[in-house]
């Protein structure tokens, strides 16, 4: 993919300040960003470097302190509540580094959570297919590995067809196979579907695998990398 | 292990709501339970003081009339200590405040002294001595009623006789705790009171010289009392004695002692409901932590720390709030038993009333409050023991869940995964359903239990007061009087219509039992008295044999068809063997009953009536009342109206604090379960219904999803709490039920809504809190630290 496509997500001069205690904390601190769509952008960052936060605007979880985030030609910084819910529910995808799945539903239905909300929804079984776990459709979380709850998450994530994906450290608490398991699902997402990608991660190696690189510090982007080829799966390593 | 008890303190700040709700479980229980218990202790104790220091007897026994010179007789034999002949009469008063009459009964004692036995403990004034007037102490009761005291005049009539009398003192005896009269045993100070008089002049007034009709004995317990007992009544026979009667059958000691059991009774149960309740209450809540606390205590015990220090610091903060609460209920119950105690004083006449708070109610109170809440506590404690050390280095394992047996049967397929998540969050966890279920029904039942009482109370009087006695002046004659007196009576003013029956005091023996009783000859179509069955139906009266009180088949194993002696104790004695026909229901005291023709037959009368009921015209009740008071043959006026108020006045006064008390414990209880069980259901889904809220669940169907929930608890919770109200009424009931009041087990439909309504309303508190937190969601911080 090239960053010919369209405009998505473009973020201007975004900073967040989170006031805990008595010391303003400044995750954010002017971010200037445009996402396209169809690309696969990796955020690298140690922690505290504002990543997560921008993730979380981008994804109309969290409002900035101040500047402007724009959904296409919408303005989330001036959203309401239920427009957020209702943004979230209809484009945005969540993956997460602790799964969140639901303990008392199995996984299909934990993707047909989704499904039943979305206005144009795949069917559970597909986004199962997707990423691999056909057989498994009818295990509660707590018959399933670490992997495998990380891939019905994804699943549950790209059910939707969101315009974006957006994924938190989904391999941070993995070990390697299964991480590059779940990495997998998610290249398949972004290739098959074309969705937009965005995974933060602090693991240097996944860098190879976007489009883009987008390296954080202190609330800041420090630099933006495009690589010129993507890695395959095989070629990285940590 | 100091930096664990900082962690205690930090954790009982977090806890807050829940510390709270746990507390006042524990604070009401032992607060009840210790009140209680030092009320009822305090009783006893007074009550076995004032005995012992008037020198209470032990044996009374009422005769006709018999020579003083034979107590000399009665005394020599062994087991007696002390006896004392006296006279014992009714008489009719004539108050100046009150136009209705009253009854005094008449005691005898030595001139300016006290008596050996039942000694006066006087509050004002003197003892009476034999002067030209007649000098008389009055008994407390009757004098704060009537606002007498010293210096003070009223009339009597005695046999007949009429005679000014002058108080000279108030007192109060160990015989008459209880001020009660033996024609209408329930309390009635207006209209009953208890005087103590020189024997002289009671025996001008009763024409009756160097005599007596009654005696009482203090054993020196070296023989069993029953031999005396057998003794004396050999030897008074035949002065028409009715047998003697031990402590336990003295009309005012069997209406204190009674009353105390009842306290204990009642006081017992309520609390070990709250205390149960906050021991779940406890169990689910360290659970919680517990699940919570997973990574903490695997990282404790990673760090070195053994089980037992881990289980001994969550137990120190289980312990923390017990001990608080414990504490507090033993001070709150040291001021509720003090508050409880005064309202007996206008009920009981002790010298004194002293509340003391004893050693076994607060170690009772502090070992109530704390070992239900510590065994709670540990129970929960044994996910600490299966946890290993390196799941603190995990990501949380889901809890485990699998398709239960409901769903095998594919009823939820159709259904979507919200309505799926909802039905599998409230089934999945079947021990917390059933404690949160059983919490409310709990909660439900005390407030039945609370509001119960006062629904048997009335619907007892009521049916005693307005269907069963339905005059509304009751009149007994001294003499039996010939039928035609009854249209001498029709003819007061103010009476509207007369009805006649007769009575006689017998002694009823079935198999080795025995009591003494008034039977009662009613004719078949009398209208103010009506014996009733258990569904209110009027029993028409058997054309022979008896009907007697449903007491005598419940306690003495009676069946109709069932022949029993019966012996009179006054008149010509005669002995009879009747058949017994039935029972009825009464709700007041025991009674015989049998046709006025089969009466007359049987015990070989003329036609005649000695009691009779009045209903009079409510405008002229004064001049009926006084018209009665002035006749010669009357002996005892109990007014309907003036005894059920009087009633109402004492004994239901006096339940009525307690009863409040516990409606308002029961109230906070109920409230504090569906919180917390409100609180707990969030606190535990609250990571779920973040994830809902990310993906893009709206709020209201969020908070829908957390409601239902409790609201289908509740549902659940309904019909057991009502069941477990009714069974808990049944069994106190039961365990209160005496000859004196045959408790109905009733709740009105009122009680089971009030206690809905109540539980309805901590919903919607809940609903409130629940609307608030979903609001407040900070949907960020939720999925990152999960808690």
């Amino acid at each position: 993919m090239t960053r010919s496509g369209k405009v998505v997500f473009s973020a201007r001069n975004l900073t967040k300040i989170y006031q805990t205690g008595e010391v303003p904390v400044h995750a954010l601190r002017g971010i200037d960003l445009e996402l396209v769509s169809g690309e696969m952008v990796v955020i690298l960052g140690p922690s505290g470097s504002g990543k997560s936060t921008f993730l979380n605007i981008l994804g109309g979880l969290d409002q900035p302190t101040s500047g402007e985030v724009f959904y296409g030609d919408h303005n989330l910084v001036t959203s309401t509540e239920k427009e957020l819910t209702a943004f979230r529910r209809d484009h945005v995808g969540f993956v997460f580094q602790f799964y969140n799945l639901i303990p008392t539903l199995t996984a299909e239905e934990n993707v047909q959570l989704v499904t039943d909300i979305s206005p144009h929804p795949m069917q559970a079984s597909e986004a199962l297919q997707m990423v691999g776990l056909t057989d498994r459709a009818r295990h509660f979380p707590s018959q399933l590995s670490g992997g495998e709850q990380q891939r019905v998450a994804i699943a549950r994530a790209v059910a939707k067809r969101p315009d974006i994906l957006l994924c938190d450290e989904p391999t941070g608490a993995l070990d390697f196979e299964t991480g590059k398991k779940v990495l997998e699902s998610i290249l398949r997402v972004n290739q098959e579907t074309g969705t937009l990608v965005a995974i933060i991660t602090h693991n240097a190696a996944i860098a190879g695998l976007g489009d883009r690189v987008i390296r954080m510090a202190n609330g800041l982007i420090q630099s933006i990398t495009q690589n010129e080829k993507r890695k395959s799966l095989e070629e990285i390593e940590w | 292990m100091k930096l664990l008890n900082r962690k205690v303190f930090r954790e009982l700040k977090i806890l807050q709501a829940q510390t709270i709700s746990i507390s006042i479980l524990i604070i009401a229980g032992v607060t009840l339970l210790v009140s209680s218990w030092s009320v009822y202790r305090s009783l006893n104790r007074c009550k076995d003081d004032y005995y012992q220091k008037n020198r209470f007897a032990d044996l009374f026994g009422s005769f006709k009339s018999a020579p003083i010179e034979l107590v000399n007789r009665l005394s020599q034999g062994h087991g007696i200590k002390a006896i004392e002949g006296r006279l014992v009469l009714d008489g009719l008063l004539s108050v100046p405040d009150v136009d209705e009459p009253a009854v005094g009964t008449f005691v005898s004692i030595p001139s300016g002294v006290q008596p050996v036995l039942n000694r006066l403990h006087i509050r004002k004034g003197r003892l009476p001595v034999e002067a030209s007037e007649v000098e008389v102490v009055v008994h407390e009761a009757f004098a704060i009623a009537h606002h007498l005291g010293p210096g003070d005049e009223l009339t009597v009539t005695i046999q007949g006789q009429m005679e000014t009398l002058r108080i000279v003192g108030v007192a109060i005896s160990p015989e008459y705790v209880y001020a009660l009269s033996a024609q209408a045993p329930l309390p009635d100070d207006l209209h009953y009171g208890v005087f103590w008089i020189p024997k002289k002049h009671l025996e001008r007034l009763a024409k009756m010289s160097e005599e007596m009709n009654n005696v009482v004995v203090e054993l020196d317990h070296t023989v069993r009392q029953e031999e005396v007992m057998a003794r004396l009544n050999v030897l008074l026979k035949p002065y028409g004695n009715r047998e003697f009667q031990d402590r336990s059958r003295q009309l005012s000691n069997m209406f204190v002692e009674d009353e105390i059991n009842e306290q204990k009774t009642i006081v017992i149960l309520d609390p070990m409901i709250f205390i149960t309740v906050a021991a779940f209450l406890i169990h689910t809540i360290l659970s919680r932590l517990v699940a919570i606390q997973r990574p903490q205590i695997a990282t404790l015990k990673s760090l070195g720390y053994t089980d037992l220090e881990i289980s001994g610091h969550y137990l120190k903060l289980v312990f923390l709030i017990v001990l608080g609460g414990s504490v507090s209920g033993v001070i709150g119950g040291k001021f509720l038993g003090q508050a409880l105690l005064t309202t007996y004083v206008s009920f009981f006449h002790f010298p004194s009333l002293d509340f003391s708070l004893n050693s076994t109610s607060v170690l009772l109170g502090l070992a109530a409050g704390i070992f239900p809440g510590l065994l709670g506590g540990w129970l929960s404690l044994r996910k600490v023991y299966q946890l290993s050390p390196v799941e603190a280095m995990r990501p949380p394992t889901p809890p485990s869940y699998q398709e239960g047996w409901i769903e095998a049967l594919g009823l939820w397929r159709r259904q979507s995964s919200k309505q799926k998540l909802f039905w599998r969050n409230l089934i999945m966890k079947p021990m917390r359903l059933f404690v949160t279920i059983f919490g409310i029904s709990a909660a439900l039942a005390i407030i039945i239990t609370a509001n119960a009482w006062s629904d048997m109370l009335y619907y007892l009087l009521d049916t005693q007061f307005q269907r069963i006695q339905r005059e509304d002046m009751s009149v007994g004659f001294l003499h039996p009087l010939p039928l035609s007196s009854m249209r001498e009576l029709q003819k007061i003013k103010g009476v509207v219509s007369v009805e006649g029956y007769r009575t006689i005091p017998v002694r009823i023996s079935f198999k080795n039992q025995k009591k003494e009783l008034q039977l009662s000859g009613i004719p078949p179509d009398l209208q103010m008295l009506q014996k009733l069955d258990v569904n209110l139906h009027p029993i028409r009266i058997p054309e022979q044999g008896l009907l007697l009180t449903r007491y005598f088949e419940k306690e003495w194993g009676m069946k109709a068809g069932d022949h029993i002696s019966i012996q009179t104790l006054e008149g010509e004695l005669r002995v009879v063997d009747l058949p017994v026909m039935g029972f009825s229901d009464d709700m007041l005291g025991v009674s015989a009953v049998m046709n006025l023709d089969y009466f007359w037959k049987i015990f070989h009368e003329q036609p005649s009536y000695n009691v009779a009921n009045l209903k009079l015209d409510p405008l002229r009740i004064q001049q009926a009342y006084i018209a009665l008071k002035n006749r010669a043959n009357v002996y005892s006026v109990v007014l309907k109206q003036q005894m059920y108020r009087g009633f109402q006045r004492s004994f239901v006064g006096m339940m009525k604090m307690f009863m409040n008390v516990v409606i308002v414990f029961a109230f906070l209880i109920a409230a504090g379960v569906i919180f917390n069980s409100v609180r707990i259901g969030f606190s535990e889904h609250a990571w779920e219904m973040t994830s809902l809220r990310v993906m893009g669940f709206e709020k209201n169907s969020v908070i829908a999803l957390l409601l239902g929930e409790t609201l289908v608890q509740m549902f659940l919770a309904i019909f057991p709490g009502f069941a477990l109200g009714y069974g808990l009424v049944h069994s106190t009931a039961k365990a209160v039920h005496t000859e004196t009041f045959g408790f109905p087990v009733v709740i009105y439909p009122e009680t089971y809504l009030l206690s809905a309504t109540v539980i309805s309303l901590a919903l919607v508190a809940s609903s409130i809190w629940i609307v608030r937190k979903v609001s407040r969601m900070v949907l960020v911080e939720a999925l990152k630290f999960r808690e």
